[in-house]
C-alpha cells in the first residue's frame, strides 16, 4: 500500500494550494442558535430520558454517546428504536448488535409520541460535529446547503491565486529582460489566465468532474422539500432499490400515483406537475408511452461504479452524499463527488482502523471496489 | 452491425476543428506525416477548439427516465435471471438468460438441466448478441413491402386456400422440431390443410445415424449416446467434443470420465479415427488420420476383426485391411472393445449410410446396445432427413407443392442440392417464410413472415426422452415480429397466442404424465422457473438388430465427385456450426481450436502435402469438382493432422444474404479489404463431394490467426518450455517445479493476503478447447470485436484466450501431433511484472491478490503489455465504437467500456466477485465457496475450471493447491502467479501391444 501513502502526500500538498481560495470564502462571524436553544423542548427530554444514560459529545456513559447518531443510523430506524428499544433489542439486527455491545443495561421504551420523538432526532442532529482523532467528519450539511450564490463567490477573491498571479507576473518580467519573449508572453498568458481565475472566474467556470452546486430544471417540479421534509416520507419509501441494489433509481409513475391519485388536486403547487404526470400515467396503455424525463443530478463517471445498497445497508445516512435533500425543493448536488471525497470518508473509516465501532464493516481503499 | 469503425478519420472525433485541421494537413501534403509547420497548426486547432467551446465544464446532461409501472420484483440495477433453452441448435442446452432492465445481457448454462448441467458453447452463449443484430427482419412484409399482420395474415391464408382448393400440397419446410406444442401446432396446420406435408430437415447434423437405424434395426431412432456409461470410445470420424450432435452433453461426461481415470483409477479410452484434424482427434488418448472415403472400409475391417476376436465370423474369413491404418492396430482397438465387455462405445460421424450400418453393427455384436447406446431412451435432438429435402425439392419441380412455408432453415443455401431448389422454387405458386433472421432462403420468399428469436418467445422441447425444455421470453419482441407457431395457427384458423397454445399443450399433455403437482398453475410455476420438466417416460420398446453382417458392396465411400487429387471433407466448425449465426462477430472472431483462424475458412492441407503443390500458408487456391461449376478460391492454411491427400474446409461461412457481418465489413468505408478476401468461402456445393482439383493461383488470401507459433519450444534454441504440461499417469506431475521461484531477487516486498486470496485452478485433463470460455468472457466483459484486419495485426481483444500446442515424434511431426490446449488469462502474479513498470500506478495488487487494472488511470504507455511474459493483456488501439444503439444493448452495464489509449485484461471477473460479496454481506454471512464463480468457470462444459478463495480451507481451490498434477506457467520466472494449471495425464496406449 505504499501507494497510497505517497499519493496522500502530494495530495496534502495540492490541497493546501487548493484550501488557499477557499480561505476567503470562511464566514467566520457566523453565530448559530446552540441546539438547546433551538430545540428546548427535546432538551428537556433528553434530560429527562436520556441523560441517564447518554451523553451527547462527552463520551460512553451506560450505552452509547449520541452525537453524531443521526449520521450512523437512518432516521426512520430511530424512529422505530427509540419508542420500541426492547423489541428492536430482540428482533432487530442493530438492536441486537447494540444489546451485546451494553448487555448490563437495557434501554426501556420511551413514551414518545411519533412528533416528540421526531423532534428529539432532530434536536439530536443538530449538534455539531467535532470529530475525534481518526473518525470520519461528515459535511457539514449546513454550508453544504447554501453554496455561495455566483454573485458571492465572484466577490471571494482567492489569496492563494493571486500570490501565484504575481509570482508568475514576476516572472514573465524577469523573462522580458531577459530577452526571452516568447516563453514571456507564455507566461503572460498563464498571468491573465491565473488572475481571471482567483479573482472570481473560477465560480463561473467550474473544473471538469466538480459537479457541486448543479440543480438542473426537472419537467416536474418535484419537491424533496415537500415530500422528505414536510410529510417526513423515508427517502427508500420512493427510492425502493437503494438498500438492495447499487443504484437507488428513481420511482416509476406507478409510485407517485399511488398516492396521488387520492389526494386532492387543487393544490396551486401541483398545477403543472400533475396533469404531466397523470399524462404519463395514462400514456401506458396506449402504445405511446410519454415517460417522464428526469435531469439526472447526481452522475458518475461511467468507470466508477458506486453501490448504493452496501452504503444504505452499513447504516450510511443519504445525506452524507445527497446533502440535506429535505430542504431542497429542486434537487442540488452538495459535494463534489469526486474520488478524493470518496476516499476521504473511506481512508478515515477504512477496515483497518479499528475504533471505529459505527460501522459493521469498514470501508475499503481498494481501486477494483469501484473501477471495474 | 458495425461494431468496429477503424478508418483514419474516425481515429479522431469528426467535425471538430480538431480533425478537420488533420485531415486538410493530409490532404495538402498528400501524406499522413504531420510535418512542424503542420504539427503547429494542429495544436493551435486544438488550443481554437478548447476556447470555442470555453473552459465551461459542465456536466453532462443525462436524464432518468424511470418506468411507468413496476414490474413485480423488479429492483433497478439488480439482474433477473429466466430459465430458458438455447436456441441456437437443436441440442437444446438449459440456458439461464441473464437480463438486467429487462434485456438480456448474457447467458449461462443451467445447471439443473440434465443433458447440459450447466454448461453451454460458444454458439449458444453468442446466440445473445443476435437478439440485437440490427439485421434481423423487422416485420411481416409481402413482395417486398412492409405491411401488417392482419394483411399478410389475409394474403397468406387466401393462398393457401386456393392451394387447397387446386388439390396442390403445401409443403412446410423446418429444421427438427420436437417440443409437444411446437409439433401440436404443425399438426393443426396439417389437419386444416390436409394435403400439407411437414418436411424436416437439418444442414448439418447426424441425419444418417437414424437412416442406419432404419436399416438395421427396422426403426429410424437416433439413440442417446451415453459416454459416462462407457469405458472405451471409440470415434470415426465423430466430432462430438465440438459440434456433433450433443457436444455440451458429451464434453460433461468425457471430462468426468478421464478425471475418473486419474482419481480412481477407473478405465477410460478414447481412440479416434478422423479425416481431418478436431477437437475431438485432438483430445483423443490416440488419434488415426483416415482419409473420408477409407472410413467404409475401417469400420469393416473393424467389424471383422471384432467378429474373428469372438470367434463368430460367418465365413472365418480374414478381416479386410484397412488401406490406412495397420492392422495389428486395428485388430488392438478391436481387442480393446471386447475387453471392455458392454461398457464400449463406436460412435461414427459420417454421413454415409453405410457406414453407419456397419457402426451399428459393431455396437450391437459387443453388446453395447441398451447401455452405452441407449435405444430405449433416444434422443430426438436432430430427426432432420437429408433424404426428404431432396424428395421435396423433386415435388416442387414437378409442380405438386403449391404453396412452400420455410421456416428456420436455409435450403438455398445450406445444401448442396440448393441449385435445384432454387430452380424448383419457380414452380412453386406461394412461397412463405417463417425465418427471423434474413437468409438466402427468406430473400427469395413471396411472404417474409418473421418468427421471433428464441429469448423473445415461447416454445418447447424434447431433446431426449425424460425431459422436456421449455422456452420461454426474456423481453418483450424488439420488433414487429411473431412466433412462427403462433403463425401456423393464426392460418390453421386457430386464434390462440404462441403462450396460450403452449399452456395448453401442456395442461392436456404433460400435466397429466406428473404427479407431484395436483394444480396445472403449480406445475407450471415449478416447469417454468427450472427450464423444463424431467418426466418419466415409458421406455420405448428395444429394436434388435435384423439382417446379417454382409460386408458393404462397395469397400470406398467415394462421394459424388471422382475427379481431382485430394479428397474433400466439409466440416462443421465449433464456432459457425452450419452457419446459421454468420452474422454474429462474437463468432466470426473466435478463433477456431483447431486453425486458430478467425473471420474465415481457410482451406485446411496436409503439411505433407502443400510443399508438392508448391504452396506456403495463406497462398489463394482455386477449387474445382464435377459437383459445381462454381470455382471456389480459398486461401490455404498449413494444418498438421491432416492425411495426406485431404483438404478440408469448414462450412458456414461466405453466405452472401447473412448481413454485413457475415460478409466481413463489406462496407466500403469500413473495409480496406478486397470483398474476396474479407469474405470467407462458402463450401457447401462440396458437402457431398469426394474428390477436389486443386489449383494454385499465384495470389495470396489473409488469413487471420490469433496463434502465429504451435509449438512449445522455443524458436531457434528449440529450447523446451512446457507450458501447457503434459504428464504420465505414474509421474509425480508438478516435477517439484512449485517454488522454483522462490530463490529470484524480487523487487517486490511480497504481500500479505489477511482475508480472501482470489485463485483459480485449471484442468488441463477437462479442457477440451472448445472455446466456449472466450465467449463467455466476451459476453460478460463487454469485449470488443475488432474485426479481420486487425486480428491479422494480433490486435484482437480476447481477455481469456486458448493457446493450442502441437508436438510429436521426430519422424514425423506434423502427421501425427500431440495437441495439447491451454486457457491462457492473466495470471494475477503476485510478483507481477506488469505492477513494477507501470509508470502512473494504473495497474496495482490489490488486498485479494487481484492484478486491478485502472482504466481511468492508464494512459497507455503498453509497457505492462512488454513486460507480461503470459501476453495477456490488450489494448485498446482505437474506439471500437459502437455506433448503432441495438447491439449495445447487449453490454454488460456492470463492466466499463474502455476508451482509446487504455490497456485491459482479465479481471477475474471483479464485478461478479464485488456481487457475490454484497449478497453474501446482504444476508449477513461470509461468501461461501462457489458464491462466487468468473464466466469462464461457469460456462465449462467440462467443468475445468475452479475459481475461489485459496485462504478458505474448504473451498475447492484450496483443495486443488496441493494436487500432485499442479503446476504454474513459467514458474522459474518467479512471477507467482494465482492461476494453477493441472496438467494433463496421458494414457499412452499404443493399441498395438494387445
Amino acid at each position: 500500500m505504499q501507494f497510497f501513502t505517497r499519493r496522500a502526500v502530494s495530495f496534502r500538498i495540492l490541497k493546501f494550494f487548493l484550501a488557499l481560495p477557499l480561505l476567503a470564502s470562511v464566514d467566520a462571524f457566523a453565530t448559530k442558535d446552540s441546539p438547546r436553544d433551538a430545540f428546548p423542548d427535546a432538551a428537556a427530554t433528553f434530560d429527562q430520558q436520556c441523560a441517564v444514560c447518554h451523553t451527547i459529545g462527552g463520551g460512553e456513559k451506560r450505552g452509547p454517546d449520541l452525537l453524531g447518531v443521526t449520521l450512523r443510523r437512518r432516521d426512520n430506524w430511530l424512529m422505530g428504536y427509540i419508542p420500541n428499544a426492547p423489541e428492536y433489542q430482540e428482533n432487530d439486527p442493530l438492536g441486537r448488535e447494540l444489546a451485546e455491545e451494553y448487555p448490563d443495561v437495557q434501554m426501556p421504551s420511551l413514551p414518545l409520541s411519533e412528533e416528540e420523538t421526531r423532534e428529539l432526532i432532530r434536536f439530536l442532529d443538530s449538534f455539531e460535529i467535532e470529530p475525534p482523532e481518526g473518525a470520519y467528519a461528515p459535511p457539514e450539511p449546513d454550508k453544504a446547503a447554501t453554496p455561495p450564490s455566483p454573485v458571492e463567490e465572484a466577490a471571494m477573491i482567492s489569496p492563494g491565486g493571486l500570490i501565484a498571479t504575481v509570482l508568475l507576473l514576476g516572472l514573465g518580467l524577469g523573462l522580458w529582460k531577459m530577452k526571452r519573449p516568447t516563453p514571456a508572453k507564455l507566461t503572460m498568458v498563464l498571468v491573465l489566465a491565473a488572475g481571471y481565475w482567483s479573482l472570481g472566474g473560477r465560480s463561473v467556470h467550474t473544473l471538469p468532474g466538480n459537479d457541486r452546486g448543479h440543480s438542473p430544471e426537472q419537467p416536474i417540479a418535484f419537491s424533496h422539500k415537500v415530500h422528505a421534509g414536510d410529510l417526513g416520507m423515508d427517502c427508500l419509501s420512493c427510492h425502493a432499490g437503494a438498500d438492495r441494489s447499487p443504484v437507488a433509481a428513481i420511482p416509476a409513475v406507478e409510485n407517485c400515483m399511488d398516492c396521488h391519485r387520492t389526494i386532492e388536486s387543487d393544490d396551486e403547487r401541483l398545477k403543472d406537475g400533475l396533469p404531466r404526470m397523470e399524462r404519463a400515467w395514462a400514456s401506458r396503455k396506449n402504445g405511446e408511452p410519454e415517460p417522464i424525463r428526469w435531469a439526472r443530478v447526481h452522475n458518475l463517471p461511467d468507470h466508477a461504479h458506486f453501490d448504493h445498497g452496501v452504503h444504505v445497508r452499513n447504516n450510511m445516512s443519504c445525506a452524507v452524499c445527497h446533502g440535506p435533500v429535505e430542504t431542497m425543493d429542486r434537487v442540488r448536488q452538495t459535494e463534489s463527488l469526486s474520488m478524493g471525497w470518496c476516499l476521504d470518508c473511506h481512508r478515515q473509516t477504512s477496515r483497518n482502523q479499528t475504533n471505529m465501532k459505527w460501522r459493521t464493516v469498514g470501508a475499503t481503499e481498494d481501486c477494483a471496489a469501484c473501477h471495474f | 452491425m458495425s461494431f468496429l469503425k477503424r478508418n483514419n478519420p474516425h481515429e479522431l472525433p469528426t467535425g471538430s476543428d480538431l480533425s478537420d485541421a488533420l485531415r486538410e494537413a493530409r490532404e495538402e501534403d498528400g501524406a499522413a506525416s504531420l510535418d512542424r509547420r503542420n504539427f503547429m497548426r494542429f495544436l493551435s486547432a486544438s488550443f481554437a477548439a478548447l476556447s470555442a467551446g470555453g473552459c465551461d465544464f459542465q456536466p453532462p446532461r443525462e436524464t432518468i427516465v424511470p418506468r411507468l409501472t413496476e414490474p413485480e420484483h423488479a429492483a433497478t440495477g439488480v439482474a433477473k435471471w429466466y430459465a430458458s433453452t438455447c436456441g441456437a441448435c437443436p441440442a437444446a442446452c438449459g440456458v439461464l438468460a441473464k437480463t438486467r432492465e429487462e434485456r438480456p445481457i448474457k447467458l449461462e448454462g443451467n445447471p439443473d438441466h440434465p443433458l447440459s448441467r450447466g454448461g453451454l458453447c460458444a454458439r449458444g452463449q453468442a446466440s445473445v448478441l443476435d437478439l440485437y443484430d440490427s439485421h434481423r427482419l423487422k416485420g411481416p412484409r409481402a413482395n417486398g413491402e412492409a405491411v401488417s399482420w392482419e394483411k399478410i395474415d389475409a394474403e397468406v391464408q387466401a393462398a393457401l386456400q386456393r392451394t387447397r382448393d387446386k388439390g396442390k400440397q403445401v409443403a412446410l419446410l423446418t429444421p427438427t422440431l420436437n417440443g409437444p406444442a411446437t409439433l401440436s401446432a404443425v399438426e393443426k396446420f396439417k389437419a386444416a390443410y390436409p394435403l400439407a406435408r411437414h418436411v424436416m430437415w437439418d444442414a448439418v447434423g447426424p441425419t444418417a445415424v437414424r437412416e442406419a437405424f432404419r436399416k438395421t434395426h427396422g426403426e429410424a431412432r437416433l439413440p442417446r449416446y451415453r459416454i459416462d456409461r462407457a469405458s472405451v470410445v471409440v470415434g470415426l470420424d465423430a466430432d462430438f467434443l465440438g459440434t456433433w450432435l450433443s457436444p455440451v452433453e458429451f464434453m460433461r461426461e468425457w471430462a468426468d470420465a478421464r478425471v475418473r481415470r486419474v482419481d480412481a483409477d477407473a478405465p477410460f479410452l478414447h481412440l479416434q479415427f478422423e479425416s481431418r484434424l478436431s477437437v475431438t482427434g485432438a483430445n483423443a488418448d490416440r488419434r488415426f488420420a483416415v482419409p473420408p472415403s477409407r472410413m467404409r472400409r475401417l469400420a469393416d475391417a473393424l467389424l471383422h476383426h471384432v467378429l474373428n476376436l469372438k470367434g463368430e465370423s460367418p465365413s472365418g474369413e480374414a478381416a479386410p485391411a484397412s488401406t490406412s491404418v495397420k492392422t495389428e492396430a486395428l485388430e488392438g482397438v478391436a481387442r480393446r472393445l471386447i475387453d471392455a465387455q458392454g461398457t464400449g462405445l463406436v460412435v461414427c460421424g459420417s454421413e454415409d449410410v453405410e457406414t453407419q450400418t456397419i457402426v451399428n453393427r459393431i455396437n450391437t455384436t459387443l453388446g453395447h446396445d441398451g447401455r452405452t447406446v441407449d435405444l430405449k431412451r433416444p434422443s430426438y435432438q436432430f430427426e432432420g432427413s437429408a433424404g426428404e429435402l431432396d424428395a421435396l425439392i423433386r415435388s416442387m419441380k414437378d409442380g405438386e407443392i403449391g404453396a412452400l412455408i420455410v421456416w428456420g432453415c436455409n435450403p438455398a443455401h445450406a445444401t448442396p442440392s440448393r441449385d435445384a431448389f432454387v430452380e424448383a422454387l419457380k414452380n412453386v405458386d406461394w412461397k412463405i417464410s417463417l425465418t427471423g433472421a434474413p437468409d438466402e432462403t427468406t430473400v427469395l420468399m413471396d411472404y417474409q413472415c418473421p418468427d421471433h428469436h428464441a429469448l423473445e418467445a415461447w416454445g418447447d422441447s424434447h431433446p431426449a426422452a425424460g425431459w422436456l425444455g421449455l422456452t420461454q421470453p426474456t423481453l418483450a419482441p424488439l420488433h414487429d415480429t411473431r412466433s412462427a407457431a403462433e403463425s401456423l395457427l393464426r392460418w390453421a384458423g386457430e386464434e390462440l397466442s404462441a403462450y396460450e397454445h403452449l399452456r395448453k399443450t401442456w395442461r392436456e399433455e404433460v400435466f397429466p404424465k406428473q404427479e407431484e403437482h395436483e394444480t396445472f398453475e403449480s406445475f407450471w410455476a415449478a416447469a417454468l422457473k427450472q427450464g423444463g420438466w424431467a418426466l418419466a417416460e415409458e421406455a420405448k420398446a428395444a429394436i434388435p438388430l435384423q439382417g446379417g453382417m454382409q460386408s458393404p458392396v462397395e469397400p470406398e465411400n467415394a462421394g459424388t465427385s471422382s475427379s481431382g487429387d485430394f479428397e474433400f471433407v466439409a466440416y462443421a466448425s465449433p464456432a459457425l456450426f452450419d452457419g446459421r449465426q454468420a452474422n454474429n462477430p462474437w463468432l466470426q472472431e473466435l478463433p477456431d481450436p483447431i486453425t486458430k483462424a478467425t473471420w474465415g475458412n481457410p482451406l485446411l492441407v496436409s503439411p505433407a502435402d502443400a510443399p508438392e503443390l508448391g504452396l506456403e500458408e495463406g497462398a489463394l487456391v482455386r477449387l474445382s469438382s464435377d459437383d459445381t461449376e462454381d470455382e471456389l478460391e480459398a486461401p490455404v492454411l498449413i494444418q498438421p493432422g491432416m492425411p495426406r491427400g485431404v483438404v478440408a474446409g469448414a462450412l458456414g461461412y461466405g453466405r452472401p444474404h447473412a448481413g454485413p457481418v457475415a460478409a466481413n465489413w463489406p462496407e466500403e468505408e469500413f473495409l480496406p479489404l478486397a470483398r474476396d478476401e474479407g469474405n470467407g468461402t462458402d463450401f457447401y456445393p462440396l458437402l457431398n463431394t469426394g474428390r477436389v482439383k486443386i489449383q494454385p493461383t499465384g495470389r495470396s488470401g489473409l488469413i487471420a490467426k490469433t496463434q502465429v507459433y504451435d509449438h512449445q519450444e522455443l524458436p531457434f534454441t528449440g529450447e523446451a518450455r512446457e507450458l501447457a504440461r503434459n504428464v504420465e499417469p505414474a509421474e509425480p506431475a508438478n516435477k517439484g517445479t512449485h517454488g522454483e521461484g522462490d530463490g529470484h531477487a524480487t523487487m517486490w516486498e511480497g504481500h500479505t493476503y489477511d482475508g480472501q486470496k482470489w485463485s483459480m485452478s485449471i484442468d488441463l485433463d477437462r479442457c477440451t478447447g472448445c472455446s466456449a470460455c472466450v465467449i463467455a468472457c466476451q459476453a460478460e466483459n463487454n469485449i470488443p470485436t475488432v474485426g479481420k484486419l486487425e486480428v491479422s495485426r494480433q490486435r484482437e481483444m480476447h481477455w481469456l484466450r486458448l493457446d493450442r500446442y502441437y508436438s510429436g515424434s521426430e519422424a514425423e511431426p506434423d502427421d501425427q501431433p500431440e495437441v495439447s490446449f491451454q486457457p491462457m488469462l492473466c495470471q494475477h502474479c503476485d510478483h507481477a511484472p506488469c505492477e513494477t513498470v507501470c509508470p502512473v500506478l494504473a495497474t496495482v495488487h490489490n488486498d485479494e491478490g487481484l492484478n486491478v487494472q485502472i482504466y481511468n488511470r492508464c494512459i497507455g504507455t503498453r509497457f505492462c503489455a512488454n513486460n507480461c511474459p503470459y501476453k495477456v493483456r490488450r489494448f485498446n488501439w482505437f474506439d471500437y465504437m459502437r455506433e448503432e444503439p441495438l447491439p449495445n444493448l447487449v453490454l454488460n452495464p456492470d463492466v466499463t467500456v474502455r476508451s482509446r489509449g487504455v490497456m485491459e485484461k482479465c479481471t477475474f471477473c471483479v464485478q461478479r466477485i464485488n456481487r457475490g460479496k454484497r449478497e453474501a454481506g446482504a444476508e449477513g454471512r461470509a461468501v461461501a465457496d462457489g458464491d462466487i464463480t468468473p464466466a469462464c468457470a461457469q460456462s465449462c462444459p467440462a467443468r475445468a475450471i475452479v475459481f475461489g478463495d485459496i485462504n478458505d480451507t474448504d473451498s475447492r481451490v484450496h483443495e486443488l493447491k496441493d494436487d500432485p498434477r499442479g503446476y504454474h506457467v513459467l514458474e522459474d520466472l518467479g512471477t507467482k502467479p494465482s492461476v494453477q494449471y493441472l496438467a494433463r495425464v496421458n494414457f499412452e496406449d499404443d493399441v498395438t501391444d494387445a
